[in-house]
């Protein structure tokens, strides 16, 4: 399967932490980088390993998209979070209704199948527990 | 930079209007431009000791990747003298100003030629809109819906929930800058707009609409630069140019908060001395994000500062008296370089109609690109009438 981005998304197995955000976990303090880095900001540490984080994230802000671009068809949602890792990013979230989705909302990573050879990823709300 | 440094002045400005021209080419639009600001400062293509020239998309929607600007000179004549092509998304211009500076204040160069030039109207607007999606990193911004607009969106949602902005504010920044925009003769758009007309406009990532977004657009500016004082001078007070921080190393302080702090330190001035702004309304509510970012009102204070007015012609700081990015048009590589000219044009007394009374000290504010979670790049230059 080929992946819509293959330099933001890890799928299950293809690093520790996968599937998730491509990240690097820094060996020396233990920060995460995303985008994945060469250099850890915080400590200057050369050490990095490849990561998946963004399991789960928290909803910062949001925006329901009605101009279609980059293979997405409008209305769609773009999502700003931070992983539980720490670094924010933004990402689709799934649906084309955003009522209920608010600040603070928990949302978990899936992988999504587009078409038949594709395979892309978005966020949705974590299911109650 | 010192104050050892040698001065730097506006010597000319000149423009080709921004608008759609599917008739002109990159050369074209530039060459009349680059005449105009001759024309004003009174020199010869001669007297030109060295040229930056910014754009960000020929190569993407013309084929012209490289030495763009030495294909603007030559035909007007401008050679065997460094041309320094400069691609720094939206802030191409600005960027290409910055570097002048630098060239003439270090003592090398007595006269530069700063020029911005964007051709976006190729029959393809799909293709214009991949390039312009090209001024984020590409490997972590594609596949994941992501444009500008959406972008925006979310800085804008950031700003009204932390300064309790309705859509209100959002529309009165739109019809106050286009109202200044139908007096400035560059402008794409020279009409005024109602607060009902913004709202009637089509939603494109909520909270912004149609007319809250600058235009596709094709144009071109031009400023000469030097270090010999010209007749109604306007001296360089300041220009900073700061790329995007890592914010988990270099705190939460923003980039364009970071840009305005240097310029100030530069130019020994604060915020409290500015008379007038010129800031990168690429989306109109941008500007309500810089009102505090620049220091014009304090955290929590911009509300009220669009409540008084502060920011329209006659307020107490008028914000985009020319019109901002939102009413004249963005042809990318061009707008840091107009924006530089329209601020001089308010530091002569010669903006006619949307002149602000008694400007002696002007802030341009320009951003380009996207870096994670700021603008990858922003730059800062502060007038001054000489």
């Amino acid at each position: 399967m080929q992946k819509t981005n293959p330099h933001l998304f890890y799928l299950q197995g293809e690093a520790q932490g996968a599937p998730g955000l491509r990240a690097t976990h820094c060996e020396s303090c233990g920060a995460y980088s995303m985008p994945a880095a060469l250099v850890c900001p915080r400590c200057e540490g050369r050490r990095l390993a490849p990561v998946g984080i963004g399991e789960r994230a928290t909803l910062l802000h949001h925006t329901v998209v009605l101009h279609g671009a980059d293979g997405f068809e409008a209305p769609y949602i773009v999502g700003f979070v931070r992983t539980e890792e720490g670094p924010t990013a933004f990402v689709p979230i799934l649906g084309k209704d955003d009522a209920g989705l608010e600040r603070g909302s928990r949302l978990q990573f899936r992988t999504i199948p587009i078409g038949e050879d594709r395979i892309g990823f978005a966020y949705e709300r974590e299911a109650a527990a | 930079m010192s104050e050892h440094n040698r001065p730097v002045y506006v010597a000319g400005i000149g423009f080709h209007r921004f608008g759609r021209f599917a008739e002109k080419t990159l050369k074209q639009m530039a060459g009349e431009a680059i005449l105009g600001a001759l024309d004003d400062a009174g020199i010869g293509v001669r007297d030109i000791d060295i040229a930056f020239c910014a754009n960000a998309y020929a190569g993407l929607l013309t084929g012209q990747e490289s030495i763009r600007g030495e294909t603007w000179l030559r035909p007007l004549g401008i050679a065997g003298i460094p041309i320094i092509n400069t691609e720094n998304a939206c802030a191409s211009g600005s960027t290409a100003a910055h570097l002048a500076i630098m060239a003439l204040r270090g003592g090398d160069y007595e006269t530069a030629l700063v020029v911005g030039a964007e051709k976006m109207f190729v029959g393809d607007t799909d293709r214009t809109i991949r390039a312009l999606a090209s001024s984020a990193d590409v490997e972590v911004m594609g596949g994941v819906g992501l444009q500008f607009a959406a972008v925006d969106a979310i800085r804008v949602k950031e700003v009204m929930q932390e300064e309790e902005l309705g859509e209100d504010a959002l529309e009165w920044v739109t019809v106050k800058s286009h109202a200044n925009g139908v007096h400035n003769p560059i402008a794409q758009y020279q009409k005024a707009l109602t607060a009902e007309q913004v709202r009637q406009s089509r939603m494109i990532s909520e909270p912004i609409r149609l007319f809250m977004c600058s235009a596709i657009s094709d144009g071109a500016a031009a400023i000469v630069l030097t270090t010999r004082k010209p007749s109604r001078a306007v001296r360089i007070a300041a220009s900073a140019l700061v790329s995007s921080p890592i914010r988990e190393r270099d705190g939460e302080t923003s980039i364009v908060k970071r840009a305005a702090e240097r310029a100030y330190a530069q130019a020994g001035l604060g915020p409290e001395e500015i008379d007038f702004a010129e800031v990168h309304d690429a989306v109109s509510p941008a500007e309500l994000i810089y009102y505090r970012e620049l220091g014009f009102c304090p955290p929590g204070g911009v509300a009220q500062f669009v409540r008084d007015g502060a920011a329209a012609i006659g307020g107490r700081l008028p914000v985009n008296p020319s019109g901002g990015i939102n009413s004249r048009g963005h042809p990318v590589g061009a707008t840091g370089v107009a924006q530089l000219a329209d601020a001089t044009k308010q530091l002569r007394g010669d903006a006619g109609p949307i002149q602000v009374e008694g400007a002696r000290t002007g802030l341009v504010h320009n951003a380009g690109g996207w870096m994670v979670r700021d603008p990858a790049v922003n730059c800062v230059h502060i007038l001054q009438a000489a």
